[in-house]
């Protein structure tokens, strides 16, 4: 399922303050977060980070406000430089770019939409979706013919003249994503890209990324405080806390076997019947009765499919042929919100 | 309008013939000065400066000299004040001042001599200074004195107009204009014009690069900053000083003195405008690959016009006041009409002078006001 690596982070390292290298030594000598504000007065934003991201996937990092998220997503485009470590883009050293190559790098291969927008407060909204390519050097006829192919795949014909400021929040990050999407960038960096808009029009825009991902399967870097919207949207996600790397992962994975409390708390609220599927909790060596149910199927679906006969185990397939068995206490163990002390996710094995 | 009568000519086509050749003379004028006459003097300052530059060490030891007596003096105060044992307040009521000999020297040989040297020997560097200046500002009163009156009317009202899009500041304006026609101030109004907008060009044409220079780096920020500190504080009658010693008594020194009077807050403004510009956009600008011109002049600068619109403002205003100052070293205008009003006690005539300056003031700030409002529409949310 992994394909190339399109994105790879190591040993990165990001320390805030007058003598980072000086800090660094501490950190690799043991000194938390915490510890290092305390005694060094050096904030650390990212403590020994290691990511592969592989192409077309959509990757989600997650973590409490000020756990670094932003920090990260910052030195893939490098608008931050690290302290130490390396980040590669296909392979290629983001950090031994000069000023011309990096230029490049942001034009053509990353694109980024951000939180607050930013969008350009004086331009209309066909020259905001154009910026880009006018920075690539595309004339502006042909720049403004290919942005308005964007903003109406996002949903904005007819919105061409008016001024971000005329816009309403989620029109405005239409714009924030059709001015991304414009450069054909295959790499989309998110930084809490949803996070300012209300939930019903998050949503909204949940499924127009998800609907323009399926056709145009970028590499898409998102990040997100919210459990919810991880889940729905990655295709793998990684959890920060501190500056480190806590837990990564398939979704289900962290779902039902969180490292540690932090984590545990981050999950302890969502839909577990609606977020886990059969196959994450299946006994792969069982064998069912008379019911079938897919693998990929949602917990509360075969907890409908099975409520008929409650006693008699169900038979998992994937394409249409048996791969396993699930049985109603376990469906239901696993549907039940862990109590917190026995949150240790064990509980499921 | 002025001494040379538009009738003169007879033919409105000489005058309309006039007109070009005017504005290029301008164009040119400040295009040598520009190009030509500031490298020129430039580089005469360069050459002076360099020999200077070899005397240092005797200006610190004259320095430390100075330094010395002056601690000696001090302690000689404290000493006298113990040994003759006049214990009486009376003694230190004043504070040990240096003694007259010290300060003939720290004066004359520090600041006066030098400057009377550098004066006196590039005389002719300064005048090929300021000789486009004079120029502009002669070109541009002829220019505002050959129209007929009708013609200047009309361009000033359709220059209002276009900056306000307001009819009453159009009314305003004629109202203004109206004012300074009846009590005759017209000729002396379109000098002190020229003189403004002479100042204006030039408050601008160097206050906004340096703004941005400023906005590009915070160390020229901390340097530059108290220099305007001291622009805008310094009591403008001590610069009047050395500009009559560089150019005499003559409308250029007015127009200098205005000029280093009224330039700070564009200086100033489009430096905080550009530092204003919210860190997102600027963040976006980067993330897509902008370099520093592209990012100064498609995002920075129209996101601070607004600012540096207060500061151009704020820059004809300061402008304006100092009219009456600057004819002291020789500015014409409305300016010297109030200082020959004050000087005859004419009360009758000094109101009059005065409340023109004011009446521009007035149109010139409602005008520039509405502008810039208009600058931002796309900030307002409309719907
Ligand atoms: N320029 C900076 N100087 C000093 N400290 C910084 C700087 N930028 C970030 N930090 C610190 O680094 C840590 C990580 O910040 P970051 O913005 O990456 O957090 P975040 O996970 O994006 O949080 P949020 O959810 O609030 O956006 C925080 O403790 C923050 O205070
Ligand atoms: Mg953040």
């Amino acid at each position: 399922m992994s394909g190339n690596i399109k994105v790879s982070i190591k040993n990165l390292y990001k320390i805030f303050g007058n003598n980072p290298q000086d800090a660094l030594q501490h950190v690799l000598d043991g000194l938390g977060k915490p510890e290092l504000l305390a005694q060094h007065n050096h904030v650390l934003g990212l403590n020994n980070i290691n990511i592969d991201i592989p192409e077309k996937r959509v990757q989600v990092i997650m973590g409490l406000s000020g756990s670094g998220k932003s920090t990260l997503i910052r030195h893939l485009n490098r608008l931050i430089d690290p302290t130490a470590g390396v980040v590669e883009v296909d392979g290629e050293d983001v950090l031994k770019m000069d000023d011309k190559q990096m230029r490049s790098l942001r034009q053509k291969k990353m694109s980024m939409v951000f939180q607050k927008f930013a969008l350009m407060p004086h331009r209309t909204v066909a020259d905001n979706a154009a910026y880009g390519l006018r920075l690539q050097g595309v004339r502006a006829g042909e720049a403004k013919e290919r942005a308005q192919k964007w903003i109406d795949r996002v949903g904005l014909t007819g919105f061409e003249k008016s001024y971000p400021s005329q816009l309403s929040g989620g029109m405005q990050q239409r714009v924030g994503l059709a001015r991304a999407l414009a450069t054909d960038a295959d790499i989309l960096l998110m930084d809490e890209a949803f996070s300012a808009l209300d939930p019903l029009i998050r949503t909204d825009m949940q499924d127009v990324l998800l609907e323009l991902q399926k056709e145009l399967n970028k590499t898409i870097i998102f990040i997100t405080h919210d459990l919810d919207e991880a889940l729905r949207i990655g295709d793998d996600i990684a959890i920060l806390r501190d500056g480190g790397l806590i837990q990564q992962g398939d979704p289900q994975d962290i779902v039902l076997r969180p490292v540690d409390d932090y984590v545990s708390d981050f999950i302890m609220d969502i839909n577990r019947g609606r977020v886990l599927k059969v196959r994450s909790i299946m006994d792969a060596s069982g064998k069912g009765g008379a019911v079938e149910i897919d693998h990929n199927l949602a917990l509360e679906d075969a907890m409908q499919r099975m409520k008929d006969t409650p006693a008699n185990p169900a038979t998992v397939t994937r394409d249409g042929k048996p791969v396993g068995a699930l049985d109603m206490r376990t469906l239901i163990d696993a549907i039940e919100r862990p109590a917190p002390e026995t949150a240790s996710g064990t509980v499921y094995r | 309008m002025g001494d040379l009568k538009f009738e003169e000519f007879g033919d409105i086509w000489i005058f309309l013939l006039t007109v070009p050749g005017l504005l290029f003379n301008m164009v040119l004028g400040l295009g040598k000065f520009i190009f030509i006459s500031l490298p020129l003097t430039l580089w005469a300052f360069a050459q002076w400066l360099i020999p200077t530059l070899w005397d240092i060490p005797v200006i610190l030891f004259k320095t430390a000299r100075i330094l010395f007596n002056s601690g000696y003096g001090l302690l000689k105060g404290v000493y006298n004040f113990f040994v003759t044992f006049d214990w009486s307040w009376n003694a230190l009521n004043d504070f040990p001042s240096l003694p007259s000999h010290i300060k003939a020297l720290l004066n004359l040989g520090g600041i006066n001599q030098p400057f009377d040297y550098f004066a006196g020997s590039y005389g002719t560097a300064v005048k090929e200074f300021i000789l486009p200046l004079r120029r502009s500002m002669n070109d541009l009163r002829d220019f505002i004195d050959f129209m007929p009156w009708p013609v200047f009317f009309a361009l000033v009202l359709l220059l209002v107009f276009w900056v306000s899009r307001k009819v009453g500041v159009v009314l305003l304006a004629l109202g203004a204009l109206f004012f300074i026609g009846i009590f005759g101030l017209m000729d002396l109004a379109s000098q002190t014009f020229s003189l403004m907008i002479l100042s204006i060009v030039l408050c601008v044409a160097f206050g906004i690069p340096l703004g941005i220079f400023m906005s590009a780096s915070d160390a020229v920020d901390r340097a530059v900053k108290p220099v305007l500190d001291i622009m805008q504080t310094m009591p403008s009658f001590v610069y009047l000083i050395p500009v009559l010693i560089l150019f005499g008594v003559s409308p250029v020194a007015g127009l200098i003195a205005v000029v280093i009077y009224a330039m700070p807050p564009v200086v100033r403004l489009t430096n905080l405008g550009i530092r204003l510009v919210p860190f997102e956009v600027v963040e976006a600008s980067h993330a897509f690959g902008a370099t520093y011109f592209q990012r100064l002049f498609g995002t920075l600068i129209p996101l601070a016009l607004p600012n540096v619109f207060a500061g151009i403002n704020q820059t004809i205003m300061m402008a304006l006041a100092m009219v009456v100052i600057a004819a002291l070293v020789g500015a014409p205008g409305l300016g010297a009409e109030v200082l020959s009003a004050q000087g005859t006690v004419n009360l009758a005539l000094g109101l009059q002078s005065g409340f023109a300056v004011a009446l521009i003031a007035i149109v010139i700030d409602r005008s520039f006001h509405l502008y810039g409002e208009r600058m931002q529409q796309h900030r307002k949310v409309g719907h």
